[in-house]
């Protein structure tokens, strides 16, 4: 009975084979031909290069499947189906591993890259690409003894892969991934952030294969060692690809100095090797002989506390980790306008300043009764992940929300949360063992929450045996005895900070808070927020959730590492204060906005307009004609408070942003300062949104809709966007139905609010077709709709080939004309 | 046809042409940009630290029969490239991208500001075509003469449609990580795939 190769890869070295594009390229693969199609062609010639590795010693042989998926391989128009190509390479390698009559080798169901991009970045939705490898494990999980996903240069797509193994199948999970010069994968990720998101799926082995050959991957094999708690596999290429006189391919580093590296790899403690590109049976038979004498060392588990991001790790148990509580509803208008208004840049925008004012990972919290949770959490969070390289904690108490967010996280997140209810751990805790992620969890149980250290104690050891019963381990678990106010109870600040020191000193587990709840109902909170914080990173906090724009908070965590020997020669603590004025503290922001708006007014600067200096509003014209954004948030934030808001925008906002359109239109500006204007106009509008209802700005007169969209088929949308923004910065009511948007979705907009007007943007002469469409459905079906057009590929003749109503070369002749058919349809 | 090799270029090694960006995002030449300097530094730093290049190309020879280029293993029809590869004996073959981190710096800032979406968007281009210069001058080094001003799918008749093909005799997905969306565009965005002729000897 053959051993699991999980049993075996804790006893011994075990090795797999080598490259199989170069060996059947001298049986006559051509050049851009699946090598996978030779399962059905040629399978002789498959089974004797499986043969020849396993005579050289190898224990795992790759199945001739690394290409294979239903995107290549559809049954269709010659082409083989998936199933009939996955069947046959694993029907050959078990073959070839039977002939051989070894009983320590083994055949991995081998897994490339799906050859598309993942969302965001290329247009294939995670889900879809799940289901793309789950058909191939379903289809060859039979026969595989393990599966090896290789070769994935993106974490998220390696997730994808992980996830299907997972959910189809019980077989071992080994993973490799490549890593470039700089030891990250193309899409950033280093290899702390995959071992922490693989070892969170719960993978047996994981490490590095191809791109580079084994003298660049000895330097990194240390660390994958030092981090890893699982075996650590590396399969290097043979250096270089070379091309010889004849044009033969030739790869630079031979068997021999490949074994020789790979000797010192083993001594590092990978214990899993094998080769990649340009690697034959010579080079396996040379390794495995060379490494027979290096000692089989079990790679230990690691105690690091690690959550991360697609591209970036936070290690907990140093310096307290920095949670941004921003992104949350609770008491807060505006964010909760945002939520049902889905305006979902709202809420980056608040990630994105939490980023930059500290924050280490980002709270995401999104539930408000009257909105679907469970729908925009999975958008939040992966919108946020598109734009933020901090890993996120996602907050819900809805199991639903927190399994479709962990699904779709690209990282390993932090979990908020669970408590002592043994019903709330039955939920959570499994989504955690599935997913991978650092759970917070609460001391607070059926019985409510205890008044003493002592009961808090108790129930954060409870929890912690619980979690052990589902696997999760106390590294992967961080409390929170929670901070209660003190106005209310004059021990709940003492009490808390015992549990801090108490939960780390006896039971080994981190702790975390939502400091500022400790103020709750007393003035001046800040003084309260920042000492207690003080004090309870002294007692051993190893994380908060805190408000990083908070001056006081930063204030103390800053100086707190100063103090505890943790920042050298002080330079964070020099460099936080040294940034304090400029962009840090709210207070320096209004002091900043009124000395800019006092000397633009005083030096008597003219704008572009002209605009009289003495006129209130000259600072803020100038402002935006010259594309100063954040000024003219802040001299709007001035003038509002004394001004009619409406006569901003139509006295000062537009005039100022017509003389730069002007400009424009006159070619003595060019696109980036229309742009720059129209962020300044934006960014003052959104200080008037901010102080009153959005109602409020409306003169009484309706505003005419336009919908905009980018056609189907095309992912790329500045074009549109810059016109949308101008659209509304001119007054327009704006429906943005985003991009990839099918004809028959603009008719409905269209429709809905008998819309007059739409612009449509098409950036490659492949959607042109798709523009095509939906303006012929328009004229059809909302013939009261004029339609107008744009975009890269655009010209005049061809919009009068498919007959749009109006061809404009720009963001402002779109202006201008969406304000003439305005004015003809409302006579 | 030859193998399929990559190149190995740092970002360091390359500069991205500001003059260029500049003409993407619509300046006339020699205009005032002093408003906008401080923005266009920070993109051209930022784009250059995002910048991972990965290029991967190979050598074969040219057969033009009409409008019909034979490169062995691939052929494309079209006018415009028959003539831009004319007395041309071998070509170099390739495709180069930004890498997907500048695609990803560039829908951030695309994101939260229309400015610094375009000029991002404008200097990663200038970026992708650093990259193709560098491969270009890599290529003279090695065929020891100046290749043709290279041609992409999408220029003149040869269609795009072209691309699958051209990545895949490439290996550009597995080599360089480039990939193809349902309508041919390139994911990465910022990537190029190119013909380089090379004039024969006599």
């Amino acid at each position: 009975m053959k051993k699991d190769i999980r049993e075996l890869i804790k006893e011994k070295k075990v090795y797999f084979d080598g490259g199989l594009g170069s060996l059947l390229q001298a049986r006559g693969l051509k050049p851009g031909e699946y090598p996978e199609t030779w399962n059905i062609t040629r399978p002789d010639d498959i089974k004797a290069v499986h043969a020849e590795y396993l005579s050289a010693g190898a224990n795992i042989i790759n199945s001739n499947t690394f290409g294979a998926n239903s995107l290549k391989f559809t049954g269709e128009e010659g082409m083989p189906g998936l199933s009939e190509v996955v069947k046959a390479g694993l029907d050959i390698a078990c073959k070839a591993v039977s002939e051989s009559d070894r009983e320590d080798a083994y055949v991995a169901l081998d897994i490339g890259p799906c050859g598309k991009l993942l969302e965001p970045l290329g247009d294939l939705p995670f889900e879809d690409a799940v289901n793309l490898f789950s058909e191939i494990v379903e289809v060859g999980k039979d026969k595989a003894d393990l599966i090896l996903i290789e070769t994935m240069n993106d974490s998220y797509e390696t997730k994808a892969a992980v996830l299907a193994a997972k959910e189809n199948s019980d077989l071992p999970v080994f993973v490799t991934n490549v890593y470039d010069e700089n030891e990250k994968l193309l899409t950033g990720a280093g290899p702390e952030v995959m071992i922490a998101m693989l070892e969170g799926l719960g993978v047996d082995a994981l490490g590095m294969n191809c791109s580079l050959g084994p003298a660049q991957m000895e330097g990194f094999v240390p660390d994958f060692v030092n981090n890893a708690s699982v075996p650590v596999i590396v399969n290097p290429n043979a250096g270089l690809p070379k091309s010889d006189e004849e044009g033969n391919t030739y790869y630079d580093v031979d068997a021999d100095e490949f074994s020789d590296i790979m000797v010192r790899i083993a001594k590092e403690g990978a214990m899993i090797l094998g080769g990649c590109c340009g690697t034959t049976p010579e080079y396996i038979r040379k390794t495995i002989e060379k490494t027979a004498a290096v000692p089989f060392k079990l790679n230990s588990e690691k105690d690091i506390s690690v959550i991360a991001s697609g591209s970036q790790a936070v290690t907990f148990g140093k310096a307290p980790v920095l949670i941004g509580e921003r992104i949350n509803p609770t008491g807060k208008k505006r964010f909760q306008q945002a939520l049902r208004d889905h305006d979902i840049d709202y809420v980056l925008e608040e990630g994105i300043r939490q980023q930059e004012a500290g924050a280490q990972v980002l709270d995401v919290n999104v539930g408000l009764p009257e909105i679907d949770e469970d729908a925009m959490m999975s958008e939040v969070v992966f919108e946020l992940q598109s734009v933020s390289d901090l890993p996120l904690q996602i907050d819900t108490t809805d199991p639903v929300v927190m399994e479709h967010a962990l699904r779709i996280y690209n990282g390993k997140p932090m979990i908020n949360s669970v408590n002592g209810k043994q019903e709330i751990m039955k939920e959570v805790f499994p989504l955690a063992a599935k997913y991978g992620g650092v759970v917070v969890g609460l001391t607070i149980d059926e019985e409510g929450i205890p008044v003493t250290a002592k009961g808090r104690v108790e129930i954060a050891r409870k929890i912690a045996d619980t979690a052990a019963e589902y696997g999760i381990s106390k590294k992967d678990l961080i409390i929170d005895p929670l901070a209660m106010a003190v106005s209310a109870d004059d021990k709940s600040g003492a009490v808390t900070l015992e549990a801090v020191e108490r939960i780390t000193k006896e039971l080994g587990l981190m702790t975390s808070l939502g400091v500022s709840n400790i103020s709750f109902g007393l003035p001046a909170r800040h003084l309260i927020n920042g000492t207690f914080f003080t004090m309870a990173m002294q007692s051993g906090l190893k994380a908060a959730i805190m408000n990083p724009f908070s001056n006081d908070m930063m204030s103390s965590y800053k100086a707190f590492l100063a103090l505890s020997g943790q920042d050298e020669n002080c330079l964070g603590y020099i460099d936080y204060v040294n940034q304090l004025p400029d962009d840090k503290k709210e207070a320096s922001m209004a002091n900043m906005a009124s000395g800019a708006a006092d000397g633009s007014a005083s030096s008597g600067s003219v704008g572009i307009s002209g605009a009289a200096s003495d006129s209130p509003f000259a600072p803020l014209m100038n402002a935006i004609e010259k594309g100063l954004k954040e000024k003219a948030g802040a001299i709007t934030r001035e003038l509002i408070a004394d001004n009619d808001p409406l006569a901003l925008v139509n006295e000062a906002i537009v005039p100022a942003l017509d003389v730069v359109g002007k400009g424009f239109e006159e070619k003595k500006l060019f696109l980036p300062q229309l742009l720059m204007a129209a962020d300044s106009a934006t960014a003052a509008f959104d200080v008037i949104k901010e102080n009153i209802n959005m109602e409020g700005v409306d003169d009484g007169s309706e505003k005419t809709k336009v919908v905009v969209a980018t056609v189907k088929g095309d992912i790329h949308d500045i074009g549109k966007n810059i016109v949308k923004v101008l659209l509304e910065n001119y007054g327009f009511d704006v429906i943005d139905l985003g991009k990839d948007v099918p004809p028959e979705a603009v008719l409905e907009a269209v429709l809905k609010d008998d819309v007059p007007l739409c612009g449509l943007s098409a950036l490659m002469t492949t959607t042109v077709p798709a523009m095509e469409e939906t303006i012929k459905l328009l004229h059809e079906k909302a013939p009261f709709c004029k339609t107008v057009v744009g975009g890269a590929v655009l010209t005049q003749e061809y919009a009068d080939m498919i007959h749009a109503d109006k061809y404009c070369k720009d963001a402002m002749e779109t202006v201008r004309y969406c304000e003439e058919a305005s004015a003809e349809s409302k006579n | 046809m030859g193998a399929v090799c990559k190149l190995r270029i740092l970002a360091d090694e390359l500069d991205i042409n500001m003059e260029e960006a500049k003409r993407y995002m619509g300046y006339a030449k020699g205009a005032d940009v002093s408003d906008a300097e401080d923005i266009l530094k920070r993109a051209h730093d930022d784009i250059k630290s995002a910048l991972k290049p990965s290029v991967c190309y190979t050598i074969t020879f040219v057969k033009i029969a009409e409008n019909l280029v034979d490169f062995g293993l691939i052929q494309m029809k079209s006018d415009a490239l028959s003539r831009n590869l004319k007395g041309c004996g071998s070509a170099f073959l390739f495709a180069a991208t930004a890498g997907p981190l500048v695609d990803r710096l560039i829908a951030k800032k695309q994101r939260f500001s229309l400015a610094e979406g375009a000029i991002y968007d404008a200097v990663g281009s200038a970026a992708a075509e650093a990259v193709c210069n560098e491969a270009c001058r890599r290529f003279e080094e090695m065929a020891g003469s100046k290749p043709k001003p290279r041609f992409s799918p999408g220029y003149g008749d040869l269609d795009i449609s072209i691309q699958p093909d051209f990545l895949r005799v490439l290996d550009a997905g597995r080599k360089c990580g480039i990939t193809l969306t349902d309508n041919y565009l390139m994911a990465p965005l910022k990537s190029v795939t190119a013909i380089a002729g090379i004039k024969s000897q006599n």
